[in-house]
């Protein structure tokens, strides 16, 4: 057993901790798509508890150019952490590789000191309270769908945005405002990734 | 598991039509082969097993009949006609003749079944098939006891009778709470046009015509339909025939005798 | 493969969903059922391709109308399941933890009556309501629920296409051989999403439901009457053996497994449902390093392919059992091989390792780990 077993399948697995309400699920499932109508190999697993609000979110995404066989991994490329109720869980999904960016208005630093000891690649960014100075507390979850936008390396934004579009479609007509807000909220995510 | 008979074809043909004779009024749709019957000498189930047959010859359903049977003595009756049949327990059978209905809408579909897979175990059938006004017919006897398994306090029994091995120093309402009365709940849960009636086999022909009743209201009118049969049952009640009767009519001031179509107010 | 013959359509579709779909396209026309979760999407999956209830779709396979009903509990969506196949129609229902054991009253009475139902388990945490996300710790309750001897056909897909494929198979599968079927998913297959291939049923696949009661005896003046009760020990006794030898005889037919790299292999992994999945990806990862690691499926656990297990893990030196369970799936395994060995036929069982991990997903790192680390 010389060689280190490798798995050169899959190319980009995202692990997003939120809690129910962020839109978390919501986000991880337009970017899986966005990446599947790219003729991506895609897979989306959420993961949550019994409450339909402030539980503890995950989602599990993938996407690769050859197919995917198992839904789960252990060890994330990419971990977005927007929730503080969670000090160690999705600490098992997290590697000496693993970039993990976290919001630095909502996770507080003993949160994030567990990860920190695995990589030292860990990033603030100051997210939650921007969105909500410059816009409003409710852009946050397009927000962070601009941030994991930033993110990937995977060229999919006006995918992503088109699909928000779409599913946002029917409140864009009863809120004549909201598809501006929308878009400006995703640019400041970009823009905030970006800097950081 | 599956038995099946030859239908007693011709039987009008064949047996003796001649007015002098004194012939005995059995169902045509009966089965032979399970005669005589395995209930207790004196029980209703036979009466009201014997009226339902009358009526499914009368309306002339026998190929288009589904009888479902639950646990308790009813299941007695799994081979009682030469009617399809099937046997659940818990009151269960009530969900499986909606699932049937819906699936054969032109099938005439009965659950037939004991106080306490109707009224306490299986009571959330009863209520549900209630509200969502199920076009099936659903009979409950009524013998104010757990008949099959010895005589154990039912969700009729009454205070003071019949006694039962499991409130042997009566059913004090201190201790046991109030009996439950079938029709009485499905009258107030009914949607408007569902028939609900009680009927008490120590008179056969009111049995009789409240059932017929209720299966042309299953077919005209796609409708649910609820029968009670207020019943006796000898061995457990531990009666004689006197007794019996007795006992029936003072059951009959719990549970009177009534026929309804709910109203659009309910 | 006769599939490339046919009309597919690759999708992005979460796997409850993908479920819904391949029950209508198997010819299934209601559904029953109360909503749990992990299960629910298969449900409301069906309510919309049922359409408005006043103006129902209608099946692709029998030009038949699309009906649900949403029932009072779990119990009562078995039964009312059972109802529908008694009147000769392809129905199914689906459930989860504490909602399958609800509804083991209702399988228990089809096992006794051998009525086709079709009911999709989806499993959540274990240990009675537990967690709504994941573990396989419905396998003993799916396979052996009820009063009964598991005489049913249990199903464990392990991928969305897996969902697709042994959907439409469970229908015919259950209206062929007359037991009980199920579609053992769990939380992860149920909840996530990825893409699929949809393909109708071939004409010659499709097996034709007629109705139990009021079906074609009943139009030759035969009377059907079914019961699951019986006065002596004898009388159930010979139905039980009856049933013993038609499912003994039936298996050989339906009775599926995958043996992956097992050929040369000295290692024979073991995992069923999802966990299989991520155990194939360990073996092309222990392969690409030369060990000869390989991995057997159980594709039905009930029946058990026997002879292909024996076949993969007869020449192995040990063998690895991987689930998310504390043995349920492996209690199935060795006592399908302690069974084979009374037949006479030698046999060495190997040396056996087991990684389990109760309601928690496991990893293909996690496998490889476990497969070089020391004993």
């Amino acid at each position: 057993m010389n060689k280190q077993p490798s798995n050169t399948d899959i190319s980009l697995k995202i692990v997003l901790v939120g809690e129910g309400g962020q839109g978390i699920q919501t986000i991880a499932k337009i970017l899986t798509r966005a990446a599947f109508q790219k003729r991506y190999h895609v897979s989306y697993l959420p993961n949550f508890g019994t409450e339909q609000r402030g539980g503890l979110s995950l989602a599990f995404v993938q996407l690769s150019r050859s197919p995917i066989i198992s839904p789960k991994f252990k060890t994330a490329d990419i971990c977005l952490i927007v929730s503080n109720r969670d000090t160690g869980r999705s600490r098992r999904y997290i590697g000496p590789m693993t970039h993990v960016v976290y919001d630095s208005g909502i996770v507080e630093e003993r949160g994030i000191r567990a990860f920190r000891t695995v990589t030292s690649n860990v990033v603030p960014i100051n997210a939650f309270n921007t969105t909500s100075t410059q816009l409003s507390e409710r852009s946050f979850n397009i927000a962070l769908l601009g941030m994991l936008t930033g993110l990937i390396d995977v060229e999919l934004q006006t995918d992503i945005i088109r699909l928000m579009d779409e599913k946002f479609a029917k409140y864009y007509l009863k809120d004549t405002g909201l598809k501006s807000l929308n878009h400006k909220a995703f640019d400041l995510g970009l823009t905030l990734t970006k800097h950081a | 598991m599956k038995t099946s008979n030859k239908q007693q074809r011709n039987r009008k043909e064949t047996a003796p039509r001649t007015a002098s004779l004194p012939v005995p009024s059995f169902p045509r749709c009966y089965k032979e082969s399970s005669k005589p019957h395995k209930f207790c000498p004196g029980c209703g189930h036979p009466i009201t097993l014997h009226e339902i047959g009358m009526v499914v010859d009368e309306l002339g359903i026998q190929n288009k009949t589904a009888f479902l049977i639950d646990i308790g003595c009813s299941l007695l009756a799994w081979d009682f006609f030469d009617i399809d049949t099937t046997q659940t327990h818990h009151g269960r059978t009530v969900p499986t003749a909606v699932g049937f209905k819906r699936a054969m809408p032109d099938a005439t579909v009965i659950a037939y079944l004991g106080d306490g897979g109707g009224y306490a175990i299986g009571t959330q059938h009863l209520v549900h098939a209630t509200l969502r006004n199920d076009p099936i017919t659903v009979i409950i006897i009524n013998n104010l006891t757990y008949a099959m398994t010895g005589g154990q306090m039912a969700p009729t029994t009454i205070e003071k009778q019949p006694p039962t091995t499991t409130a042997p120093f009566d059913r004090t309402p201190d201790v046991f709470g109030t009996n439950l009365k079938g029709p009485e709940l499905v009258l107030h849960l009914a949607m408007p046009g569902a028939f609900v009636a009680r009927t008490a086999v120590d008179n056969p022909l009111h049995v009789r015509m409240t059932i017929k009743e209720a299966l042309l209201h299953q077919q005209k009118n796609k409708a649910f339909s609820f029968v009670e049969v207020l019943s006796f049952c000898p061995t457990n009640w531990k009666t004689n025939a006197q007794e019996t009767f007795a006992w029936m009519g003072a059951f009959k001031e719990t549970y009177p005798l009534f026929k309804t179509i709910t109203g659009t107010n309910s | 493969m006769p599939r490339a013959k046919r009309r597919e359509t690759k999708e992005f579709m979460q796997g409850n969903a993908v479920i819904a779909h391949a029950a209508r396209a198997a010819g299934a026309t209601s559904f029953y059922g109360y909503p749990i979760t992990p299960s629910t999407e298969v449900f409301e999956t069906w309510v919309q391709l049922c359409g408005n209830p006043h103006k129902p779709a209608l099946s692709p396979v029998t030009k038949e109308r699309l009906s649900y009903l949403q029932c009072e509990d779990e119990m009562a969506s078995g039964f009312a399941l059972i109802g529908a196949c008694l009147a000769g129609k392809k129905a199914f229902t689906a459930t989860a933890g504490p909602g399958n054991i609800l509804m083991q009253d209702a399988f228990s009475a089809a096992e006794a009556l051998r009525i086709p139902t079709v009911a999709v388990i989806m499993q959540r945490g274990g240990l009675s309501t537990s967690t709504v996300i994941y573990s396989q710790e419905e396998v003993t309750l799916t396979c052996f629920g009820g009063n009964g001897e598991g005489f049913r056909v249990v199903y464990s897909p392990s991928s969305l296409q897996d969902l697709y494929t042994y959907t439409l198979k469970s229908f015919n599968t259950a209206w062929k051989y007359r037991y009980p079927t199920f579609l053992l998913g769990d939380g992860y297959l149920g909840k996530m999403s990825g893409e699929v291939t949809r393909y109708p049923m071939l004409k010659r696949e499709y097996v034709t439901p007629e109705p139990i009661l009021l079906g074609p005896a009943r139009q030759k003046s035969l009377s059907t009457n079914l019961r699951n009760c019986y006065d002596q020990e004898e009388e159930i006794n010979s139905i039980i053996e009856q049933y013993r030898s038609d499912y003994a005889r039936d298996s050989k037919a339906i009775a599926e497994s995958e043996s992956y790299r097992t050929r040369d292999a000295h290692t024979i992994l073991i995992a069923h449902g999802i966990v299989a999945s991520a155990a194939k990806v360990a073996v092309d990862m222990l392969r690409s390093t030369s060990a000869r690691v390989g991995l057997w499926r159980p594709i039905t656990l009930r029946p058990l392919d026997v002879p292909s297990l024996v076949s993969a893990v007869g020449n192995a030196r040990r063998i690895i059992y991987i689930e998310s369970a504390l043995g349920q799936m492996s209690r199935l395994i060795n006592d399908a091989l302690i069974a084979y060995s009374e037949t006479g036929k030698s046999f060495d069982l190997p040396a056996v390792r087991s990684l389990y991990a109760p309601a928690l997903g496991i990893t293909p790192t996690e496998i490889v780990e476990q497969v070089l680390k020391k004993s």
